[in-house]
């Protein structure tokens, strides 16, 4: 039996653990899923809250853990499209309540969720990085700063930047194996060093 | 295309350029399958589109606030699916908040009603006196002091800032932005009357009551979390593992709370501790999970709670009861909660929420407080409540603050 299949049984014996699982599987990658719908975080917050207790009322009905991830992007999305309808007060009848739907998902949601899942793997690969590499890595992708820049916030750390070093170089050819990170990371060196 | 092949770790593979052929034949089947599995692909293959969409999901989950979200969505998501069984608070306490039950029944044991009421003293009107709020003031390492928004109600460390609760910015750790591996010191302190909530660089949420101080690191250290407190304050704790770097196993990251002569520990969990300096005993009652509580004197043989107990340490031994635990934990929710409370101390609560000193006109009478009341209210509104039990009060200006006087009213005697 695979770990997976033992929390589906916690969760349809009704044990919050089970539940629990499924959200430290899928509610981070949801949530983005949601927020890109709708923009607004509180609102893709409240949406994906809502969804995973509606996994729980309905926890009788899966018959697999994959059955559970199809009804909570599905679910997610329907629940998206209707925040933005309601707008436009167009409402639809959307029917992920059908078992029908879990076992085939439309392309969009399916695309959706592939997007969402490697993004958040990507992310994981960011968070795995030891902490002052994790520092550079968002100086440069995430606030866009210049090498220069980096060298000056991290000037009184340079140090550290020594020591970890060959590590950094290591870890980082393991998430973008040949992008210019690298060369970002070499110039930073030398020019702390200069 | 069936769900459960793990099209995202195969991309992943692809973007770090370790994919096998035998991977590369799949995700090609994957691709084959659906024109917009391609442009999908191709979007993820480009570095800035990838970035940007990295960016976004770091917004949402990076650092520090990524693990307060995720604790908080999942707090709200496991307290909407509880077996109603497992509701037993809601059993034993059916009343909607904003309802008021209080009873007193005890019997006077007065030997003389003669409330002595310094004539000097101007007699004031209760309901003028408001109760206690959001009220606190935040001293950052290099001295200064700030006093808090009081409509706000609580504040964020991060790294590099202190944010109040809803993102509002409020001061920045370290104005300089290089000092990226410092720790600094910092105190929340509330006055008489006055709360304020923190969620600390871990994601751990402490609740302070009245006239408490916290004292705590704008970041912990890799192998433990210590907080000082002095006062009242519940304290959820984050249960996180602190990574050891690449490859290295998880480790525990134990969560500390000091006080005077008590240290207590603990991994994840929900506790209130209430050591105020004017109380003879440190009272320690846990909510949820477990917690080792220990003296300095008795460091090495740590009393261990289990939920619903409460231990009492008088700087002597540690006792252990259990206990009531909505009694000891409702004001962090804005009640006051009296089950079988002396007058002592019921009006010690009281007397810290609506800064009111007190005395008693005579002999302190015998009753016990059953109840549950909402701190927001003025005194005046408190205190009528309490007069239908057969409790009379007046409250005079003294100093440059308000004095209490209980006595009890003609007809109950």
């Amino acid at each position: 039996m695979r770990a997976i299949d033992h929390y589906l049984c916690l969760l349809k014996d009704g044990h919050q653990q089970g539940l629990e699982y499924f959200m430290q599987r899928h509610l981070r990658a949801l949530t983005y899923f949601a927020r890109r719908m709708v923009k607004e975080v509180e609102v893709a917050e409240e949406i994906v809250q809502d969804c995973f207790v509606r996994v729980w009322e309905s926890r009788n009905r899966f018959e697999s853990a994959e059955n559970v991830k199809a009804f909570l992007y599905i679910a997610t999305r329907n629940a998206c499209l209707n925040y933005l309808d309601a707008a436009s007060t167009r409402r639809h009848a959307r029917s992920e309540e059908l078992s029908e739907d879990i076992q085939h998902p439309d392309s969009d949601v399916l695309t959706g969720m592939i997007h969402a899942e490697t993004i958040a793997l990507i992310h994981q690969e960011l968070e795995r990085l030891p902490e002052q590499q994790a520092v550079i890595f968002r100086l440069i992708y995430f606030n866009g700063l210049s090498t220069e820049e980096i060298c000056e916030s991290l000037g009184i750390s340079a140090n550290a930047v020594f020591l970890a070093r060959s590590r950094a170089t290591q870890t980082l050819k393991r998430v973008f194996k040949g992008r210019n990170l690298l060369y970002y990371i070499a110039f930073v060196q030398i020019l702390v060093r200069g | 295309m069936p769900l459960h092949y793990d099209i995202p770790s195969l991309i992943l593979k692809k973007l770090q350029e370790v994919i096998t052929p035998e991977e590369e034949i799949l995700l090609e089947a994957w691709l084959a399958a659906d024109p917009a599995n391609r442009v999908l692909l191709e979007r993820l293959l480009d570095e800035p589109e990838v970035m940007a969409d990295a960016k976004a999901f770091d917004e949402l989950w990076g650092k520090e606030r990524g693990i307060i979200r995720y604790n908080r969505m999942e707090r709200n998501v496991l307290a909407d699916t509880v077996f109603p069984a497992k509701q037993r608070w809601r059993q034993w306490f059916p009343y909607t908040a904003a309802a008021v039950l209080l009873l007193v029944i005890g019997t006077w044991k007065f030997f003389s009603n003669t409330a002595t009421i310094n004539s000097e003293a101007k007699i004031v009107h209760a309901n003028d006196i408001t109760p206690g709020g959001n009220r606190a003031t935040l001293t950052l390492a290099d001295g200064r002091s700030i006093d808090l928004s009081e409509a706000q109600t609580g504040i964020v460390v991060h790294d590099e800032d202190i944010t109040y609760s809803d993102g509002a910015s409020l001061v920045a750790i370290d104005n300089e932005g290089k000092k990226i591996e410092k720790v600094h010191q910092l105190m929340l302190a509330t006055p008489r009357g006055g709360t304020y909530r923190i969620t600390l660089s871990d994601g751990t949420s402490v609740w302070l009551n009245s006239a408490s101080t916290l004292r705590y690191p704008s970041r912990f250290a890799d192998n433990e979390r210590v907080v000082e407190l002095e006062g009242e304050a519940y304290f959820e704790v984050a249960k996180v593992a602190k990574q050891q770097g690449k490859g290295e196993k998880k480790e525990g990251w134990p969560f500390r709370v000091v006080s005077a002569g008590q240290t207590v520990e603990v991994m994840g969990t929900e506790f209130n501790i209430a050591a105020y300096p004017d109380d003879a005993e440190i009272k320690t009652t846990l909510v949820k999970g477990r917690v080792q509580v220990a003296s300095d004197r008795e460091r090495l043989s740590p009393t261990i709670l289990v939920p619903g107990q409460q231990s009492t340490f008088n700087h002597e031994k540690i006792e252990v009861n259990t206990v009531d635990v909505q009694r000891y934990i409702a004001w962090k929710d804005g009640f006051f909660y009296f089950n079988g409370d002396s007058p002592e101390k019921a009006f010690a609560q009281l007397s810290r929420w609506y800064d009111i000193e007190l005395s008693y006109a005579s002999t302190i009478p015998a009753v016990q407080f059953y109840g549950k009341v909402e701190r927001n209210k003025t005194l005046g509104s408190l205190l009528k409540i309490l007069e239908k039990a057969g409790l009379e009060f007046e409250v005079v200006s003294k100093d440059s603050g308000y004095q209490l006087i209980i006595g009890a009213n003609e007809e109950s005697l």
